[in-house]
């Protein structure tokens, strides 16, 4: 059977965009730029970028392009014994992809409670969208010990939203950079027109300033290099055996480098201007509240759910338009990098065992679903948060670092540099060795270990019982033997054609 | 109103990043056919 293909080059160009740009571009990105330096913060980051986010982003989608295979297959034609390296991040990210489905089914819930506003209506919502959305929204328990129960609107979405990967996945590359098209552009569209709301809202101002002015004095604390490295780290969907996967797609012949590096300023260039969506909105609720800006910045789930929401109900026209854009807007940010990471795991067993696209996807998409009532039920933001600290952090940078490793030292960091410009318009220099080999593995190791390790070794984590806490490695320990068992499954090899 | 170094930043970092997308999209452009590929 011949390798499938995608259409062209622009269908996966906007594919690897789709993918990289996701929640964190809008949700995380401006609130670390505000809270790490403001524009200062931009050197760090650019840094981190050509450092480590290139080098990385080359080192999977120039091994999968070469390979011709996903992260387990491309691993195990290095040497059998390395299959396991690609085996394990794509059970970590297919865990990160039961709970980010189901914060896209949030976001489908909000997008439907536009329409009516129920986390409260004018100023009042600044007191209520909180409470509504931890008690009444996910109904959510003391903790993780206690399940409570199953929040039957968040099931039902979760349920579209994995309807919806399969249905864009199961058919192969071809369709899917068909409709990464729309799951890019329609974002885009509703980030300009949310950006052009904000920046005409009364406080905006205030708030742009709090996001762009420097402060260079922050540039000499570690802290800041480690949010910025972080940030990248996290962006363009690495660690996760999606490029291996997309790589794979790619011509024999087809360009590799640029569009690595298109995708990767594709993506910088979108977390930047969303942060002028986000932080015009904080400045408006600051002015409109009277508060100051430690009470309205929030990253993650705070901003989309509670910050948000409270901003959309005080808007002076059109509130439940501005209700749809914005959480329509998160849901399709969402889509593609979720039926990506699905996309990983898909080309992974199907290059394993051979079986059919439409069967990989199938058993891909049912199992998300099925572990993602873990997260309808009351303790599932708990679990989320566990979960998310054991594979989002941990198991991406780590898988990263080995994966690194394997492909500098073992497989040849020169090897791939010299297939990489074989094909590309962009030649990669000699610096490219050294960083595959050396700065990005040690950048990552840094993260790991002073970004979490140290927090983590010192008390359990997010304040939850030890046990519960102790998941963390007991995941990352489970999948990691997960992925030698797979490895010593036998498997069908499919034929490469060019 | 939007201080000095606000501006700055807005500036530099569209010329940066918008620069850098502008220029990766013109030497994918320049190679023609790979479009197809």
């Amino acid at each position: 059977m011949a390798r499938d293909r995608w259409a062209g080059r622009y269908y996966f160009i906007m594919a690897a965009i789709g993918s990289a740009i996701g929640l964190g571009n809008v949700w995380r990105f401006p609130y670390i730029t505000y809270r790490y330096g403001g524009g200062a913060f931009l050197i760090p980051w650019l840094i981190g970028l050509v450092v480590l986010g290139l080098p990385w982003f080359l080192v999977e989608l120039g091994t999968g392009h070469w390979m011709q295979r996903g992260a387990p297959g491309a691993f195990e034609k290095i040497g059998k014994k390395w299959e396991w390296v690609g085996w394990w991040p794509v059970f970590i990210s297919f865990l990160l992809n039961t709970y980010y489905v189901c914060i896209m089914a949030w976001a489908l819930c909000y997008l439907i409670g536009s329409f009516t506003l129920p986390w409260g209506t004018g100023v009042a919502a600044a007191g209520t969208a909180g409470p509504y959305f931890m008690n009444e929204f996910l109904n959510i328990t003391p903790g993780p010990g206690v399940l409570g129960t199953i929040q039957w609107p968040i099931l039902a979405m979760l349920a579209v939203s994995w309807i919806a990967i399969f249905l864009i996945i199961f058919k192969g590359a071809k369709i899917v950079g068909k409709v990464a098209v729309w799951t890019v552009t329609i974002p885009w569209a509703c980030l300009v027109i949310l950006a052009i709301r904000g920046l005409t809202l009364p406080g905006a101002v205030e708030g742009l300033n709090f996001y762009l002015t420097p402060n260079f004095t922050l540039m000499k604390d570690p802290e800041v290099w480690l949010a910025a490295f972080s940030q990248i780290a996290f962006t363009l969907s690495l660690g996760m055996g999606i490029m291996y996967a997309y790589g794979s797609y790619i011509a024999k012949k087809a360009d590799v480098t640029n569009n690595a590096f298109i995708t990767s300023f594709a993506n910088c260039a979108t977390s930047f201007f969303a942060g002028f969506a986000v932080f015009s909105v904080v400045g408006f609720i600051m002015q409109t509240l009277a508060c100051p800006i430690e009470e309205v910045t929030a990253s993650g789930i705070g901003l989309a759910f509670i910050t948000w929401p409270v901003a959309i109900s005080m808007m002076p026209t059109a509130p439940k338009v501005i209700g749809v854009l914005f959480f329509g807007c998160l849901w399709f940010l969402g889509i593609d990098s979720a039926f990506s990471i699905a996309e990983a795991a898909v080309t992974a067993i199907k290059d394993k065992w051979g079986l059919s696209k439409a069967k990989a996807t199938g058993i891909i998409c049912g199992i998300g679903f099925l572990m993602g009532i873990l997260y309808t039920t009351g303790a599932g933001l708990h679990w989320l948060d566990i979960i998310d600290r054991a594979v989002c952090f941990y198991g991406l940078l780590i898988t990263g670092i080995i994966a690194c490793i394997v492909v500098g030292w073992v497989f040849g960091a020169d090897k791939l540099r010299v297939h990489l410009n074989e094909s590309s318009d962009i030649k990669v220099g000699k610096w490219f060795n050294w960083l595959v080999k050396i700065i990005v593995p040690g950048g990552l190791l840094f993260v790991v270990i002073y970004g979490g390790f140290m927090q983590d070794l010192a008390a359990p984590y997010g304040g939850y019982p030890l046990w519960a806490a102790s998941m963390i490695w007991v995941i990352l320990v489970v999948t990691l033997v997960l992925s030698f068992v797979f490895q010593y499954f036998k498997g069908k090899k499919e034929e490469v054609k060019k | 109103m939007l201080n000095a170094g606000a501006i700055a930043t807005a500036i530099l970092g569209w010329l940066v990043l918008g620069g850098g997308l502008g220029y990766f999209l013109w030497i994918a452009h320049k190679s023609g056919g790979k479009w197809e590929e």
